[in-house]
């Protein structure tokens, strides 16, 4: 299927609706350049999408409105039903705690001056002092960060790539979210570490239904992690359908022009 | 999975860190090691100085000799009792200054640089004008006017100087405003306000700490200068003053000049290498 | 298929290290690679695998005082060029060897006209060459249009960039070529058009490159044979399809297996276990050893030496277990 998907996917209730968004910028010479073009996407429940771009494609700008951390110029946002697009500030503040995000740089991800303690304390602060504690540690452990008590005092600066990657992780899955939405969460991280990034959103998905919206530029992992994928190129969807389908045997002509380029790594008989 | 320290070395707070490089900067610590004496020496002056500053005598011009270290002047006054004494305007008015100064800037320079719009176009354009207006001739017809006390001094310098640290707080919470972990904690459901005073304002104290310590350096040349053209605070001694009373006797009493005129000259050096070593420690530039 | 002729880099058991606040870094330790003549050869490796770093030490541009040449030697056209000096490295950057890096915004001056750029590069090389014809000749070898010479690098595209950083490179007729990480910031559609016409570079002026990537499709379509990093040592090299289809080192049968970016059998993604290796720990024996499925106590004793597979054309694996299987174990 090319062009739009206003249509909830087959079989899943629909979470997060993104509908007729448009956003343009003015860039500081003075000319307009529309980073999303009357875009339209949704996520079911539970559901894993890959949104796939090259550079300026607009996909960061589409997962920032999704985020609602930028208003759309047209177009309307909506979680679980609720259209956040029309929120005074007060309920949105109250009703975008359900949608988590994963940021690109885990170097920028976290106020530098603040421990682990207090970031994951920002998340919990719905439950108070000794509660708190334990919910970080827990959250800290799930994610692989063991023992979660030495973490707490630690400042994020201290911490490998990987770890920082999954300390985000452990943040937004503290808030109890519904969605995650991530941003090439996978760019930081050394190719052999990618792996346990992708099982560890894997396991949490199979334990929490959190659905995911993933961002990212890599075909391969789009193509083995999300059952879904939309293709974006120049701020609009040329492409949408299922991932294996459309990133095996793509339709539109980017699409086959993007696979193509991706160079292949052969693989080999494992043997030994 | 233990807790690493390949990232950056072992667990330190970024206060260490920052302490352990400013360290390193030679003039910049002597800066400091001078400006902390003099504290001290403003804070003990009872007890360091030989003689009530103001106290007057008929040992009077006499040069700089054991009894009298730095000399009397024309009224018999001893002159290193004065120059001791006159650290306490200085340093006061300085700090005072300084603070006022950072206070007014900081909130002015957050809220332009965060909300933006009109009100950014307002202040920048506002501070302009301060920047452009010769400070002196500003600070000489308020003090004219409004009278000469302490207090009075300490608000001018604070509403001359509150541009500087306007400018530095908003242009530290533009970049701030843009990094992703901002993003982030809007995304908890954190408002606003929260965010500008919990998570940006206290990322971009440190440049605002360079700025305010060469301030205390340009608040007590101020000071010293309006005291030095008799718009000071007549009931206190402070080093602008002595000038004024020791210029008329520049060749014959060069000592009263000299004493007060230097201490102004090393206060001053002592505070510019200070902020300037406190600035290069928090330079974004060089790896956090 | 090494060496006939005699190569035109060759690194001979080299270590390197760097004085960090917090110990001293061994970035590199016991590295030996060679590059024959208008050979194409990889390097692939992470973070922390000192593959960056032994591609400035080729060229001296290693940060001074910082960093130390431990052992070992550099050889430059048979030359050695270990103990060279500020001046020495000053004549042999750009011919023989010229180096392209990730960031070409970084590495072109941003205040001079590409044009110029290139002009200073021919320039240094052979000073009396006619300017004019060789921009032109140089700009279109990397198929930027003419018009290009008089831009400044921020008004061209990041494919572009890296394009006019090649024609600076070449203004001094390279025989080898770094390329370090040369398309890791551009799009995957701009790294297809980079890579083939670094391919064409490479048969048209029968060009040597090293290529040093950690995306190993990138190195499988580009390299002819290739050498496996991991804390700063080689641990497995040979020829590219060898590598790729028989890897003996367990490391580099993870990092293929994991580059899939495919779930296995039971829906998993392949990973190795653990984290990239702190360098300033002093290691004995392997440094793979602690997330090695395969480690034998003697791995945690003592680095193994290099050992031929089964494959031979230069197929190398330096891992205990590597012995076991040729014995036939």
């Amino acid at each position: 299927m090319t062009g739009r998907d206003p249509i909830a996917p087959e079989g899943k209730r629909p979470l997060l609706e993104l509908v007729g968004i448009s956003k343009s910028f003015r860039r500081s010479g003075g000319s307009i350049v529309k980073a999303v073009s009357d875009v339209s996407l949704t996520i079911g429940y539970g559901e894993t999408v890959a949104l796939v771009g090259e550079s300026g494609s607009g996909k960061s700008t589409l997962g920032r409105i999704a985020l609602c951390l930028i208003t759309p110029d047209r177009g309307t946002v909506h979680l679980a039903g609720e259209c956040l697009t029309s929120l005074t500030r007060r309920q949105l503040r109250v009703a975008r705690t359900r949608m988590q995000p994963i940021f690109q740089d885990p170097a920028a991800s976290f106020n530098p001056r603040r421990t682990v303690a207090e970031l994951l304390g920002q998340a919990l602060r719905r439950l108070d002092g000794a509660d708190r504690e334990r919910q970080a540690i827990d959250v800290l452990e799930r994610v692989g960060l063991k023992p979660g008590r030495a973490y707490l005092p630690r400042f994020p600066h201290e911490l490998s790539g990987g770890q920082r990657q999954r300390l985000a992780i452990a943040r937004a899955i503290a808030m109890d979210p519904i969605l995650i939405i991530a941003d090439e969460p996978l760019s930081g991280a050394d190719v052999s570490i990618r792996g346990q990034i992708l099982n560890l959103l894997d396991d949490l998905q199979a334990e929490r239904g959190v659905a995911y919206l993933m961002i990212t530029h890599d075909i391969s992992v789009a193509r083995s992690f999300a059952s879904r994928v939309a293709v974006m190129m120049q701020g609009e969807i040329v492409e949408t359908g299922p991932a294996e389908a459309v990133l095996t045997a793509p339709i539109h002509p980017y699409t086959r022009r993007l696979i193509a380029a991706v160079p292949a790594v052969p693989s080999f008989a494992a043997g030994a | 999975m233990e807790p690493s320290t390949r990232a950056s070395g072992p667990a330190t707070a970024p206060m260490l860190k920052a302490w352990r490089r400013f360290a390193t900067h030679r003039p910049g610590l002597a800066g400091g090691a001078f400006v902390l004496l003099l504290a001290l020496a403003g804070v003990a002056a009872p007890l360091l100085a030989p003689a009530d500053p103001s106290q007057i005598g008929n040992q009077i011009m006499l040069p700089p000799s054991l009894q009298h270290l730095m000399g009397t002047d024309e009224l018999g006054r001893d002159v290193l009792s004065g120059v001791i004494y006159g650290i306490r305007v200085s340093l006061t008015v300085g700090f005072l200054a300084a603070l006022a100064a950072s206070l007014l800037g900081a909130i002015i320079g957050a809220l332009a640089g965060f909300y933006g719009g009109f009100f950014d176009l307002l202040v920048m354009r506002i501070s302009e004008v301060f920047q452009v207006v010769p400070s002196f001739i500003l600070a000489a017809v308020i003090v004219a006017l409004s009278g000469a006390g302490l207090m009075q001094i300490v608000a001018v310098i604070a509403l001359l100087a509150w541009p500087q640290t306007a400018r530095v707080m908003r242009g530290e919470v533009l970049r701030i405003k843009r990094l992703e972990f901002v993003d982030a904690v809007r995304c908890l459901g954190i408002g606003e306000g929260a965010i500008l005073a919990g998570e940006i304002v206290p990322n971009a104290l440190a440049p605002m700490l360079a700025v305010g310590t060469l301030i205390v350096g340009q608040a007590i040349l101020l000071e010293a200068a309006l005291s030095f053209f008799g718009l000071g605070s007549a009931d206190v001694v402070s080093w602008g003053r002595m000038l004024n009373s020791g210029q008329r006797f520049l060749f014959n009493g060069w000592w009263l000049s000299f004493f007060p005129g230097t201490a102004i000259f090393l206060t001053v050096l002592a505070f510019n290498l200070l902020g300037d070593a406190i600035g290069a420690v928090f330079n974004p530039r060089s790896a956090a | 298929m090494s060496t006939v002729a005699s190569p035109v880099l060759s690194i001979e058991h080299l270590r390197l290290s760097y004085r960090a606040r917090h110990g001293t870094v061994r970035a590199v330790d016991d590295v030996s690679l060679a590059v024959a003549p208008g050979e194409a050869v990889g390097l692939v490796g992470e973070s922390g695998s000192g593959k960056s770093s032994l591609a400035r030490a080729v060229l001296g541009l290693l940060p001074e005082g910082a960093a130390q040449i431990e052992g070992g030697r550099i050889l430059i056209d048979g030359r050695d060029v270990t103990g060279a000096g500020p001046a020495e490295w000053e004549r042999l950057r750009g011919h023989p060897v010229a180096i392209v890096f990730q960031d070409p915004l970084s590495y072109l001056n941003p205040v001079m006209r590409v044009g110029r750029q290139v002009a200073e590069s021919v320039r240094r090389h052979d000073p009396r060459a006619p300017i004019e014809p060789r921009i032109r000749e140089l700009l279109a070898l990397v198929k930027l249009p003419a018009a290009c010479a008089a831009a400044y690098p921020h008004e061209l595209s990041g494919g572009m960039r890296q394009r006019a950083l090649l024609a600076v490179a070449l203004g001094c007729r390279p025989r080898l070529l770094i390329a370090d990480e040369p398309t890791t910031a551009l799009d995957v559609t701009t790294q297809a058009e980079i890579l083939a016409l670094l391919r064409e570079l490479r048969e048209r002026l029968g060009m040597a490159m090293l290529l040093i990537s950690h995306d190993l499709g990138v190195v499988a379509t580009t390299c002819a044979r290739i050498y496996v990093m991991y804390a700063g040592r080689t641990v497995e090299w040979g020829e590219t399809r060898d590598v790729f289809e028989h890897p003996a080192h367990p490391y580099s049968i993870g990092l293929l297996a994991a580059a899939q970016s495919a779930r296995n059998a039971r829906g998993r993604f392949a990973t190795i276990d653990g984290d990239v290796p702190n360098l300033t720990a002093p290691v004995t024996g392997c440094p793979f050893a602690p997330r090695c499925g395969l480690v034998l106590d003697r791995c945690r004793a003592e680095m193994p030496p290099a050992f031929n597979t089964a494959d031979g054309r230069g197929h190398c694996s330096r891992c205990w277990q590597a012995q076991r299987e040729e014995r036939g174990y």
